[in-house]
């Protein structure tokens, strides 16, 4: 008799536990998301900067150089969106043929356009005048080359 | 239709306002995608506007006028079917006059005249249909009329008033890729890249395509 209180005795004592641990589980789970919402600074998590490769023929009275395309490309853009959108496009010519006026130009994706209305704004390079004309956007090197053989211009 | 199928469709560049061509400034037109060209001088022999690898070219004549007789005695002087008929108005009554005569082709916006561009001005030529010309030119510049021209522009834009983008170019050097220009306006001067591709495709192509030996 003795024996079966006691085993009732302890059912109802782990019952009672069980229903605590569940309420202090919840409370901890509270608090848990309580303290992560204050470390928390609620900016959105920076993502990848992916590069696009925008091939171009430079028109020019005579050749230039490599420097002279990247200089007039800077300038340019200095001129009409200003320095911070110069730093975060961050124009790089990493191709060019001075024969034939081709290259390409490295610049971060979301920039893509600043950097496409400022080539067809660049009118000298240089000191010479010049045309800058983009022919086609691509998001790899290997593809920028493949255009860079195939262009007619 | 998809969002950017309008991209997809070939297209016809047209420039409209180029104040010299020649041989060289027609032949880079070409390359970079120009395919008709409205010029007010036009220093070339022979009959280019029938060759292959030059685009066509038609006369253009620009009346800058503060009288109205003035400019009706200059357009009784014009052959207008065959010539790109452009007029800058330095005066309202003229801005009012040219707004509904069918022989201007379009009316050209610059520093001098933005004032006369005003709600009234753009209720007659909506009504009309008479597209407001923009040289390219007046809106790289650095001064205080670019900020008025600025929000001309964007008030014709969202109106649907016609608009017609052109280069002003004396030199070769000053033309501009139509796609850099697309994208120029776009981040300058907030027009959407759909209303800046008709700027300089459809709407200009649909007035040379009108006018004879074209």
């Amino acid at each position: 008799m003795s024996l079966e209180v006691f085993t009732v005795l302890l059912l109802a004592t782990s019952m009672v536990l069980l229903i605590a641990s569940i309420i202090l589980l919840g409370k901890t789970i509270v608090y848990y998301k309580g303290v992560k919402r204050l470390l928390e600074t609620g900016l959105k998590p920076i993502g990848k900067a992916r590069k696009r490769y925008v091939v171009f023929t430079a028109l020019c009275e005579e050749r230039v150089s490599q420097r002279d395309v990247e200089n007039a490309i800077s300038e340019t853009m200095k001129k009409h969106y200003g320095v911070s959108i110069y730093r975060k496009t961050s124009p790089q010519v990493i191709l060019y043929d001075e024969s034939t006026g081709r290259g390409v130009v490295r610049v971060l994706h979301a920039y893509t356009s600043y950097l496409i209305a400022t080539l067809g704004l660049t009118k000298r390079a240089g000191g010479r005048n010049c045309l800058i004309v983009p022919i086609k956007t691509t998001g790899t090197l290997r593809k920028a080359r493949e255009i860079l053989s195939k262009s007619k211009i | 239709m998809c969002a950017g199928c309008i991209f997809l469709k070939p297209r016809v560049f047209v420039d409209s306002f180029v104040k010299k061509c020649n041989t060289r400034l027609l032949n880079i037109a070409w390359i970079i995608g120009y395919r008709a060209l409205s010029c007010e001088e036009l220093e070339v022999g022979g009959d280019l506007g029938k060759s292959i690898d030059f685009p066509r070219v038609l006369r253009k004549i620009i009346i800058s006028s503060s009288s109205v007789s003035e400019v009706r005695n200059k357009l009784a002087g014009v052959n207008y079917k065959s010539m790109f008929v452009t007029v800058e108005p330095l005066s309202m009554e003229v801005a009012r006059w040219s707004a509904h005569d069918t022989r201007v082709d379009t009316m050209l916006i610059t520093s001098r005249n933005t004032e006369l561009f005003n709600k009234r001005q753009l209720g007659i030529m909506k009504y009309y249909s008479k597209p407001l010309e923009i040289p390219i030119l007046y809106l790289l510049g650095e001064d205080r009329a670019e900020s008025a021209l600025y929000r001309r522009i964007r008030l014709y834009a969202s109106s649907r008033v016609p608009l017609v983008i052109s280069s002003m170019a004396t030199h070769w050097h000053e033309l501009i890729h139509p796609y850099s220009l697309l994208k120029f306006l776009k981040l300058s001067y907030d027009i959407p890249e759909r209303i800046g591709l008709l700027a300089v495709s459809d709407i200009p192509w649909f007035i040379i395509s009108r006018k004879e030996g074209v």
